[in-house]
């Protein structure tokens, strides 16, 4: 049974980070969240439950990690979200540059939308998971996670049309 | 004419996340709604271009210090003595000296990111570096293969380029069967090069031609 468990976890730690990297906007704040959230799920293992999904309990870990940390910051008075310059290469070694450049007007644009439409995005878009698991996930209605979820998608469409038509610096591969 | 579709409606819709009496309704609104139909191919367009974006992070690999935090805790949840949960001991059996510091760079390098070192050597001093690395990569490539498909948990593959003086060691852990069947085994990798070292685990699953694909891999950050 641990054996599987443990499996699962560490199969599951890629995704995990593609999350935190999402949230955080930064390649050093994204394994820091990593291994705080892999140091406090096997301290709480019992907490989760055998037959519910290991991933979103996780994901749950993480996003409110992120979040004490945000609040945390907010009382120190540093500047709540400051997502740090790229780290180059760190996670994109062998890509072209361009591609680079793509990800950063993302990355930019993730990094301004409010957390709770960006975690939403994330979940969904990127991870996958339903309307139905990502509701229970964060604990809110499901009519909730639609709003927040279509919000944060027009948001990126206009965007991503906006800075399309800008100029010809659009990267394609 | 019917009612314009909602951003809520179309979106929900181009995530497959309604059920098909609702789907249909949709479709039919989309065959009567030109621009609805531009804003959902935009839609699908953006959602790619952010996957896009965010997949290199997921296929990049991971701090071994996460694997091992998980280890150590699964290890004294067993009762083995002297694995504290939450740190990052090493597992047992793995001798080499683990001391890197710019695992990155040497991943970097070792993985192909070689484009990406000063332009300071002349063109060919830079594609015989190249060529060596292709070389490292091909060399540790077959002795993946050969490791995972042929070797029992625990005995190694080793290999060495000579023109780079590159060398590893390829070892099978553990072998189990993922949900959906597949073969799949854990294995260390312990590489070394010019002034580097490096340690590295991952996960591969068998495929039905018999090609071993990576699905985790974590580097030591120590």
């Amino acid at each position: 049974m641990d054996e599987t468990i443990r499996r699962e976890m560490i199969a599951f730690l890629p995704r995990l980070r593609r999350f935190a990297y999402g949230l955080t906007g930064s390649a050093d704040t994204a394994d820091d969240l990593l291994q705080a959230t892999c140091e406090r799920a096997i301290r709480h293992i019992d907490k989760w439950q055998p037959g519910t999904r290991l991933d979103s309990w996780m994901y749950r870990i993480a996003r409110n990690l992120y979040l004490n940390e945000l609040r945390s910051r907010k009382v120190r008075g540093e500047t709540a979200e400051s997502p740090g310059p790229a780290a180059e290469g760190s996670f994109d070694g062998a890509r072209a540059v361009e591609s680079r450049i793509a990800y950063e007007r993302v990355r930019a644009h993730l990094a301004r939308l409010p957390e709770e439409q960006r975690s939403v995005l994330l979940l969904i878009t990127v991870e996958g998971l339903s309307y139905r698991e990502v509701a229970d996930l964060l604990d809110l209605p499901i009519g909730t996670v639609t709003s927040r979820l279509a919000r944060a998608r027009i948001a990126l469409k206009d965007f991503l049309e906006g800075s399309a038509g800008s100029g010809g610096e659009q990267a394609r591969g | 004419m019917t009612a314009r579709l909602d951003d809520e409606t179309l979106v929900a819709y181009a995530d497959g996340q309604l059920d098909a009496d609702a789907a249909r309704a949709v479709e039919q609104a989309l065959a009567r709604d030109p621009q609805a139909r531009e804003t959902l191919q935009a839609l699908r367009d953006s959602a790619a271009r952010l996957r896009a974006a965010l997949d290199a992070v997921a296929a990049a690999p991971i701090p071994l210090k996460a694997v091992q935090t998980i280890d150590a805790g699964f290890a004294a949840r067993r009762g083995d003595a002297g694995a504290p949960a939450g740190g990052a001991r090493r597992r047992g059996g793995l001798p080499w000296p683990v001391a890197i510091a710019a695992s990155i760079l040497a991943l970097m390098i070792g993985l192909g990111g070689g484009q990406l070192l000063p332009d300071l050597r002349g063109g060919t001093e830079l594609a015989r570096l190249q060529a060596m690395e292709a070389a490292d990569r091909a060399a540790r490539q077959a002795a993946l293969q050969e490791a995972l498909e042929r070797k029992l948990s625990g005995q190694s593959v080793a290999w060495r380029n000579p023109d780079s003086g590159r060398q590893g060691e390829i070892t099978p852990v553990r072998t189990f069967r993922n949900s959906t069947g597949q073969w799949c085994r854990e294995y260390t990798v312990r590489e070394a090069g010019d002034g580097d070292r490096v340690e590295r685990r991952g996960i591969a699953c068998r495929l039905s031609d018999g090609r071993w694909r990576t699905r985790v891999v974590a580097y030591n950050d120590v």
